[in-house]
């Protein structure tokens, strides 16, 4: 009988950010089931904003993540600009798209440096966060924080924009841009990188529908969808764009689908700064109507829903928040099962899961003894080591 | 020629059919329509099967005398939300499980149970999701009757 070694990966993410528990059996180097337990890090936040005003909230949703800290606001902001029947200012709109497509630069940026890590390529790391920083610092200049912009309020903006702070982030985005194309064609082009990611923790078309996947976890899997298309909202519908697919679903086409988004963001960004029309940033709300209001923005790893109810009072009666992961996570059974250890590490991160980030631990340990066997850092190795040996048998031809 | 929003929802109708008991269309991509619980199984798997509907969440509330589970579907090529509503009473907070027709229902509804206590019956692995192992049983954090000081 083949022996079934239990290998805990948490209640620390392993590989980026907060805290839940992956629980894998492996046979050998297969891992042949697992189970996910989340919630170590559970705020009670949509316990918490049913006791604020209409106006306190969005800066209580943008601390369910830092790095959508653009994107959950807005999705209720939205939400109750539907309730109250709000016309947003032109300029708001666009303002709201601004501030997300920055947050989508630095987050697909952000992650591209760590799936880099993950295979051992710590260039990429290094790089990859360094032409991160000019994208947080347009971030601070537009909204005053590099994180936690409080940028979205109910009815428009809270910060406008002068033409200095324009140009500025103008400068910033050329900084990024050609950085990115060398990824790009670095990507695309790395016989490495496409041995090692092709065919990994792949995620069929069918899988991605029956899981309700979203974001670049969906669409690397052919499942063509995007709210800022399908249900436009900010300015999405006034500048020119196009949704990015890519149809194997496996680590590599997760990693083309972002870059080449960054590359529509900085696209978008641009049209948004240069065609900011003039105007109020925010239009006057006198009370919020009892009614219910669904509220959905793509953040950068998928769709975040919000959906809020009013009883007519100064707050929320209830305010319902589910962010991507929520939906991205479970597609992990899809993913990983069947395939090596050496592969879970960036199966795991391919999806880009967030939940807020403190710690790392990661353990291997024996089922029966419960010795360890391994550690978090063994496993980045292992992974590691896997590109090694790709490496080396392309060289050696 | 793709399909317009009113033609979605006219094939929502058709789908749904008798089941649902309150139509509402606030705005023209907001759908609600309540259904009792019996038929929320049933009409889950159509919103998903036959509309080709995406799962994407659900809220429970509680509303005084009864719970609320509105379950969030999206026809994502309109822009369409579709909000089907299913309610409980508090002494008999029992309703079919949507999970084993739509598996991503699965982690909202043992989240639902953790916090309203709602029991979805046939759920097929009913553990808690978000309260701690320690939590003690029968106390409900989202529940108006249970005393909060957050």
């Amino acid at each position: 009988m083949t022996h079934r070694t239990l290998i805990p990966i948490g209640p620390y993410h392993p590989l980026q950010e907060e805290s839940e528990f992956f629980q894998l059996y492996v046979e050998g180097e297969t891992v042949v089931d697992m189970d996910v337990r989340i919630s170590y890090n559970h705020r009670g936040i949509e316990g918490v904003v049913m006791r604020r005003t209409w106006d306190q909230v969005p800066y209580a949703v943008e601390r369910v993540c830092g790095i959508c800290s653009g994107s959950h606001p807005l999705a209720y902001v939205q939400a109750v600009e539907e309730i109250a029947g709000v016309k947003v200012p032109e300029r708001a709109l666009y303002l709201r798209t601004i501030v997300n497509e920055l947050e989508r630069v630095h987050s697909h940026l952000l992650w591209f440096g760590l799936a880099g890590h993950f295979i051992g390529y710590n260039t990429v790391f290094m790089w990859a966060w360094r032409y991160r920083e000019p994208c947080l610092d347009a971030l601070e200049v537009v909204t005053g924080s590099r994180i936690n912009y409080a940028n979205h309020t109910v009815g428009g903006s809270r910060l406008d924009i002068t033409p200095e702070k324009v140009k500025y982030v103008h400068e910033r985005l050329d900084e990024i841009d050609r950085p990115l194309d060398m990824f790009i064609s670095t990507a695309l082009g790395d016989p490495v990188l496409s041995l090692r990611l092709k065919g990994v923790g792949v995620l069929t078309q069918k899988d991605a529908r029956r899981l309700g996947a979203v974001g670049p976890t969906a669409r690397a899997s052919g499942v063509p969808i995007d709210v800022r298309r399908d249900d436009p909202y900010a300015a999405y519908d006034r500048v020119d764009w196009s949704i990015v697919t890519r149809s194997h679903g496996d680590v590599f086409d997760k990693a083309v689908v972002r870059l080449l988004e960054t590359k529509e963001s900085i696209k978008m960004l641009r049209q948004a700064l240069n065609e900011l029309p003039e105007g109020p940033i925010r239009a006057d709300v006198k009370e919020v109507p009892p009614g219910e209001g669904c509220g959905h923005v793509e953040a950068p790893r998928g769709e975040t829903f919000h959906f809020v109810k009013s009883n007519g009072g100064p707050g929320p009666e209830r305010h319902k928040i589910r962010a991507p992961s929520y939906v991205n996570v479970p597609t992990f059974k899809a993913t990983c099962i069947g395939h090596s250890l050496a592969d879970v590490t960036i199966t795991l991160a391919a999806i880009d899961p967030c939940y807020s980030c403190t710690e790392r631990m990661l353990a291997v340990r024996d089922a029966d003894s419960g010795k360890r066997l391994m550690g978090f850092n063994d496993l980045v190795k292992l992974s590691q080591q896997k590109t090694e040996q790709i490496r080396k048998s392309v060289a050696a031809g | 020629m793709a399909e317009t929003v009113d033609e979605v929802i006219r094939h929502l109708e058709e789908v749904v059919g008798s089941a649902a008991l309150k139509w509402e269309r606030p705005r023209p991509n907001r759908v609600y329509f309540t259904v009792a619980r019996d038929n929320a199984r049933e009409t889950g798997r159509r919103l998903v099967e036959d509309l080709g509907a995406r799962f994407a969440t659900a809220t429970g509330t509680d509303i005084g005398e009864e719970l609320e589970v509105i379950y969030h579907f999206e026809c994502d090529a309109v822009g369409l939300v579709v909000n089907m509503r299913v309610r409980t009473p508090k002494g008999d907070p029992v309703m079919p499980s949507l999970t084993p027709v739509v598996p991503p229902a699965e982690w909202i509804e043992r989240e639902i149970n953790d916090l309203l206590g709602v029991v979805f019956e046939g759920h097929p692995d009913p553990r808690r999701l978000i309260l701690a192992d320690d939590w003690p049983q029968g106390v409900y954090p989202l529940r108006r009757d249970q005393r909060n000081d957050a």
